[in-house]
């Protein structure tokens, strides 16, 4: 992120600055030495239309299984209530990274939102809509700013676009800013008639999504967000509070416990166990295999191994400790190493042309 | 049958005594704020309070909490407003959060029993509580920040 935030802040340098001074007193001029000390500066700012356009650039985000899906559509990612309120969707799992704030962040910088009048809600998994959402490889930002920056982008310009429908004037006389539209008169000023999110929401929800090559964005000197390292992690105050929610933590009415026992060593298979014992332990209920994986390359396949279902985490444990279970060897040489069996340690180094 | 106090309510338990305060709270009394790391005492993500002291739930059992006050991350404040947690908010220390409850419960245990202490002192007292998302600078800064008033 930090690159691409880098290159496009460069790139802003060499436009020209978005927010326009204009010396007003040079209008009403009138007789050289007065004008000294009457000075009065009013800010200008350009209009929707004079933002600036992106060339999208290869990530390998739209290789991964299931691609972008409908990442840069806000009628998925964002909605926002009549009082002005706005939920983005956070489609990647929180693994301590901020991802859960930082993308939504994307969005809500993007389409002029206020991050006060935001909350976020975590996306179910559904890959074919909100495109991938495997939570790994430091790829969710590197992926996802731009399909995140092109909704919050068309976002705005749907708000923008419907500000200006009800307004009656053309979108060049309007602009996002702040959570609202401001109304722009022929020279630029605004006019002080502005339209609240909340507003216009219904109306900008109704309108298509605009085509990807007539998106307009923020330069970096508008972010409000990005790049300022401010904005702290939306679970902050649960995680700090004992709320944050993690998968264990889940609790369904009559929901069993289980653990399983997976084999110590990479690539061993389970030969037999016997469950009589564990059975016994008050509680327990239930013992399965559990099949594994067990071709190269694994990958993230499961390791396979016996599982005890329980009616409680430390009954299910106490039955894990019960359990008698053999493993057929691995001939991986992690198994070697692990095991402390010397004798198949000397093969392997004396098998290994490099020793060392 | 232990009887105890847990975030100040009234508790009994009859079930087996040898059960981790652990399974207790998460399992039984619904308070899964109390995280299960390692179940050996090793990484400090199940700490609570016994009697305002901080152990490892995980390895304290029913039996152990017999007569006395039970204190978990959601009870270390009614509004979550505890010193610690203020300044835990104000210098952002989380990353992923699952090592918070037992670093939180950690440090006001240590800040109860020593109001001042030193860059050492913090070293040595949160030591024992493992983060692996590495927060370890911004929990030393924020324990010192909750000594300090926040």
């Amino acid at each position: 992120m930090l690159h691409y935030l880098k290159q496009e802040a460069e790139k802003a340098e060499r436009k020209a600055a978005p927010v326009l001074i204009e010396n007003v007193s040079r209008r009403s001029f009138v007789g050289g030495a007065l004008a000294a000390s009457g000075l009065v500066l009013a800010v200008r700012i350009p209009s929707a239309s004079a933002r600036e356009k992106l060339t999208p650039y290869p990530t390998g985000g739209a290789d991964m299984p299931h691609g972008y899906g409908s990442a840069s559509d806000p009628h998925v990612f964002v909605s926002i209530k009549p009082d002005g309120s706005v939920t983005i969707l956070a489609h990647r799992a929180e693994m301590g990274t901020g991802v859960r704030t930082s993308l939504p962040t994307v969005v809500v910088d993007e389409m002029e939102a206020d991050w006060s009048q935001v909350s976020i809600t975590q996306a179910v998994g559904d890959e074919p809509l909100y495109g991938n959402q495997d939570t790994d490889g430091s790829r969710s930002m590197r992926h996802y700013i731009q399909p995140m920056r092109e909704c919050g982008a068309a976002m705005r310009q749907m708000l923008e676009q419907a500000a200006a429908t009800k307004w009656g004037i053309d979108v060049s006389r309007v602009r996002a800013k702040a959570h609202r539209v401001v109304q722009l008169d022929d020279a630029g000023n605004e006019t002080g008639e502005t339209l609240g999110f909340g507003d216009l929401a219904e109306a900008a929800m109704a309108l298509p999504v605009p085509a990807r090559e007539t998106l307009l964005f923020k330069t970096p000197d508008e972010f409000n967000y990005m790049r300022k390292g401010e904005t702290k992690i939306t679970d902050l105050h649960d995680i700090t509070t004992g709320k944050a929610i993690y998968g264990a933590d889940i609790r369904l009415s009559g929901m069993k416990y289980a653990v399983m026992i997976r084999p110590a060593v990479l690539g061993e298979k389970l030969k037999s166990f016997d469950g009589s014992a564990a059975l016994k332990v008050p509680g327990v209920e239930a013992v399965h295999e559990i099949e594994g994986f067990h071709e190269a390359p694994r990958k993230f396949a499961p390791l396979g191994g016996v599982a005890v279902v329980a009616n409680s985490t430390y009954a299910a444990m106490q039955g894990r400790e019960a359990l008698a279970v053999e493993w057929e060897p691995s001939a991986d040489h992690a198994g070697c190493l692990l095991r402390g069996d010397v004798g198949d340690l000397e093969e392997a180094r004396q098998g290994d042309p490099q020793p060392g | 049958m232990a009887t105890f106090t847990v975030n100040g309510e009234s508790r009994s338990f009859d079930g087996d005594q040898s059960t981790p305060l652990l399974w207790y709270l998460r399992d039984e009394a619904g308070l899964t704020g109390t995280k299960y790391g390692c179940g050996q005492g090793l990484c400090g993500a199940c700490t609570i309070h016994l009697d305002g002291v901080a152990v490892r739930s995980c390895m304290t059992t029913i039996e152990m909490a017999d007569g006395k006050a039970v204190t978990t991350i959601e009870g270390l404040h009614p509004e979550g407003d505890h010193p610690v947690q203020k300044a835990w908010r104000e210098l952002s220390v989380p990353q992923c959060g699952f090592c918070q409850a037992g670093q939180i419960m950690q440090a006001a245990s240590l800040l109860a029993e020593n109001q001042a202490p030193s860059d050492d002192e913090i070293t040595q007292e949160m030591s024992g509580n493992l983060c692996r998302c590495g927060c370890y600078q911004r929990i030393h800064a924020a324990v010192r920040l909750a000594a300090g008033g926040v």
